[in-house]
């Protein structure tokens, strides 16, 4: 898409910082592929009007992947068209945006699962393991 | 008596770490925090024991404890508030009388130097029989429960600066609570209501840093009231060109331009409204076409007609940038 393009929405309230911050994103692309250095925007610190945002976010477009977690109202995570840049939004309950970031990484942090989670899907694992050997050695029992 | 740390208290309700760092994650940019501090944030939150909280409800509307009670539980926002000790908060909790009294003494006895007091409303010196709970002025249990107290945060308007029952002729003698405690860390969240969002995050900010937030000189969080409406407001470029609204229903109201001319006071008031937005974040009062009322400013309701302009443009054009620069750094 071209500038051309993103400008081209009769929309007049703007405040300008639309192509600044693609070429922010350009400029952290080129980090993360030089220097693995990964980079977090944080939209909501940023001026921008409702119209920019969605143009922003046509800018982006979406890619191959897109993931919706759900954490205290759902959080929605899109690569977009340029790999490596993701836009990750956090809403509330209430579907109220709590947070909406551009992550230039591989892979935003949100996604991995964590250690605190892991070790209690251990203990839960174990004990639904062993509910389901009985079960299954009572139904066995019956069975006999 | 030592309170479980948010880490327990959350793994005990259920609550994932992905949630939690999602929580941490909005925080920080609520705070102005880098993102790349989360994860610390995270680890010293979680680490934080669960504070003790006693909330001092006086010459209020109730209106706060509306804007900060309104979500059903556990919301993304609250997730912090439903895991304090909310030891006392007369309006909501079942106990009435002397034994809630009694609850609120206990909570200071067992938390002495520890507890965080919260406080809406402001305070009748005037007269103090004008407000008072279990027949106790509010002036005699704001100085009670402050005595003992590691810092106190001032809900809303009332609390912090007088508010709707200071205003003229101020029949009650209201003050606000920094009028009356001179001697503790006190932190104003104002508006009317104040944003929900911002008393978690100061509270998130206290019990990961053991400290309040840097404060402009009316001691009100930076993060949040460090810059003016009129500094993120979308509708600033037609502030900028001189196109106004001159009436609701004009073509400047139907083209989105400034509400400048009737009577914003967006360009005096600071506030995060234009950035956290209200109405489940979709919108605040510019962009539903009424001009900021300016109320997280003290004497606001006092000031001048709410749809009177300000003063000349030119003077507002040219008046230096009054952001986060202006204020000193101060930090209770
Ligand atoms: S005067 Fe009010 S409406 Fe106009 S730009 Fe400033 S804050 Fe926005
Ligand atoms: S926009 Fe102005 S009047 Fe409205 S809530 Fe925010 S500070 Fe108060």
């Amino acid at each position: 898409m071209t500038e051309e393009l993103i400008f081209m929405t009769s929309n007049a309230e703007k405040t300008g910082n639309v192509m600044p911050l693609l070429h922010q994103i350009r400029h952290a692309l080129s980090q993360l592929i030089e220097r693995q250095e990964q980079t977090t925007i944080d939209l909501r610190r940023l001026p921008l009007s409702a119209s920019e945002e969605a143009q922003l976010e046509a800018f982006l477009g979406h890619g191959e992947v897109k993931a919706d977690i759900q954490a205290l109202g759902d959080t929605v995570l899109i690569e977009s068209r340029y790999a490596g840049v993701w836009l990750e939004i956090h809403y509330n309950e209430d579907v109220e945006i709590m947070g909406k970031y551009v992550h230039i990484c591989t892979c935003p942090p949100i996604i991995k699962s964590q250690p605190e989670d892991m070790v209690l899907s251990l203990s839960n694992i174990v004990s639904d393991i062993h509910s389901l050997s009985h079960q299954s050695s009572d139904e066995t029992a019956k069975e006999d | 008596m030592a309170l479980p740390t948010l880490n327990k208290q959350l793994q005990a309700a259920g609550i994932s770490r992905r949630t939690f760092l999602k929580f941490c994650a909005t925080t920080a940019s609520l705070l102005a925090l880098p993102q790349s501090a989360v994860a610390d944030l995270a680890t010293a939150l979680g680490n934080a024991r669960r504070p003790s909280v006693i909330w001092l409800p006086f010459q209020e509307c109730t209106g706060c404890t509306e804007a900060i009670l309104r979500s059903h539980a556990p919301t993304l926002e609250s997730l912090i508030f439903d895991h304090i000790s909310l030891d006392y908060q007369h309006t909501i909790m079942a106990a009435a009388g002397e034994q809630a009294e009694d609850a609120r003494r206990a909570a200071m006895n067992a938390h002495k130097g520890q507890y965080l007091l919260l406080v809406d409303g402001s305070v009748p010196v005037g007269n103090p029989g004008y407000s008072t709970i279990s027949g106790m002025s509010n002036v005699d249990m704001l100085r009670e429960s402050a005595k003992d107290a590691a810092g106190i945060i001032a809900i809303g308007t009332c609390a912090s600066f007088g508010g709707i029952p200071k205003a003229n002729p101020n029949p009650t003698g209201a003050v606000a609570v920094s009028d009356i405690i001179t001697d503790k860390p006190i932190v104003n969240i104002s508006g009317c209501p104040p944003l929900p969002i911002a008393i978690t995050a100061v509270l998130v900010h206290y019990l990961t840093f053991k400290r309040f937030p840097d404060l402009d000189e009316l001691q009100r969080p930076l993060a949040f009231f460090g810059e003016s409406i009129h500094d993120r407001c979308y509708r600033r470029p037609f502030f900028e060109q001189r196109k106004f609204a001159k009436s609701f229903d004009d073509e400047g109201a139907k083209n989105g331009w400034c509400l400048f001319e009737l009577g914003c006071k967006g360009p005096e008031t600071f506030n995060a409204c234009a950035t956290v937005k209200w109405n489940q974040g979709t919108s605040f009062p510019i962009e539903s076409g009424h001009p900021c009322l300016g109320c997280s400013e003290p004497d606001f309701w006092d000031k001048s007609s709410f749809y009177q302009a300000l003063g000349p443009w030119e003077w507002y054009k040219s008046k230096p940038g009054k952001g986060a620069q202006k204020h000193a750094g101060k930090n209770s």
